[in-house]
């Protein structure tokens, strides 16, 4: 799995672009990646999971650590271009309910 | 919420090329999990066989995900194997978390909402909440056994329905309170031997006390003779008696 941040052009909004699965084997990198990022105040915070096509529970308590981190620094966490079967794994976990999810980064930061 | 159509150069390959780059571990990762994906979007029922036998290989990394697309193909053969997974104790506790989630996808919920509802209470949960939480921590012993649907929650109340088992009882109604909301609570006293007036006297205080919950109440009792115990009492005005769930 690869994992690459980026700041937008003109803003402070991060994105964090994920490529492959995240479970148990690779979850540690999606993890330092994402909460290095909050740690060093870049607490807005987009993750592009087009190119993801598996996330496992470990996977998704990253997702939901670095949600309280970015929110309780006064940032957001947003979640974009989940296929469908991501899709239905954050709302298996009733995250799709806490967590904002877009179709694409695009719409993810206006 | 849109689905977005995701291009997976995959997704016309036929099931035994798909089988075959999973199958080989010296194809890229992505690859091989995107074969996968794209098996279960396919539902291939005839690669079920196939996704079970790669679980057991020792030095397969993308066990959870294969258990997952065993979900997303379904069937009968998915749901036992997902089933024994679930209750192996001695798998490892993602593999069985991604069975939990996979069963819970395919429309099994009943069987893994205990499962899942400590994942989810551990996902949701923040630290604060976390806390104050322990201070007042119930043991399962201090609670009845229950099971959370969408439109209701259902508590099991077994044998005589003795002090001890009512305290449980409004213990467990007391820590079910928040998650209530608009839905039904069901007390299940279809195998209950004993109700004593003396008992649903204090439940019937306990609900005079809580009077919003009243109208969420269901009862489900069979016995005619507690129906009837009930009905000369006076008690629990109000709260529905079905006879079964």
């Amino acid at each position: 799995m690869e994992v690459e941040s980026k700041i937008l052009d003109n803003s402070d909004i991060t994105i964090v672009s994920v490529n492959g699965r995240i479970d148990s084997y690779t979850n540690s990198i999606f993890e330092n990646e994402i909460i290095t990022n909050i740690d060093i105040g870049q607490i807005k915070v987009v993750v592009d999971f087009t190119e993801v096509s598996y996330i496992s529970s470990q996977g998704l308590r990253t997702v939901v650590t670095a949600l309280k981190k970015s929110k309780g620094q006064g940032g957001f966490l947003k979640l974009a271009g989940l296929n469908e079967s991501v899709k239905k794994i954050f709302s298996v976990a009733g995250l799709d309910k806490v967590i904002p999810i877009f179709d694409s980064v695009d719409a993810a930061i206006v | 919420m849109k689905t977005v159509e995701h291009k997976n150069p995959l997704k016309n390959k036929t099931p035994y090329i798909l089988q075959k780059i999973i199958a080989n571990v010296e194809n890229p990762e992505k690859e091989r999990s995107d074969a996968l994906f794209a098996l279960g979007k396919i539902k291939s029922q005839q690669s079920i066989e196939f996704l079970i036998n790669q679980v057991t290989i020792r030095e397969e990394t993308l066990k959870e995900q294969i258990i997952w697309t065993i979900g997303e193909i379904g069937g009968r053969i998915a749901y036992d194997f997902l089933k024994r997974l679930l209750f192996e104790p001695q798998q490892l506790m993602e593999l069985r978390l991604a069975a939990a989630m996979s069963l819970y996808s395919m429309g099994h919920k009943i069987e893994v909402a205990p499962i899942l509802m400590k994942i989810q209470d551990k996902l949701h949960s923040s630290r604060k909440a976390r806390k104050e939480r322990e201070k007042k921590e119930l043991k399962d012993e201090d609670i009845i056994p229950f099971i959370e649907r969408e439109e209701k929650i259902i508590l099991y109340l077994i044998g005589s329905v003795s002090d001890d088992i009512l305290d449980r009882l409004i213990n467990t109604i007391d820590f079910l309170k928040k998650k209530i909301c608009n839905k039904i609570l069901v007390m299940d006293f279809s195998e209950v031997s004993e109700f004593r007036l003396q008992q649903m006297k204090k439940f019937h205080i306990f609900l005079m006390n809580n009077t919003e919950l009243i109208s969420k109440i269901h009862f489900t009792i069979k016995d005619k003779k507690i129906i009837e115990s009930i009905a000369k009492s006076g008690f629990f005005h109000g709260v529905e008696i079905i006879d079964k769930i």
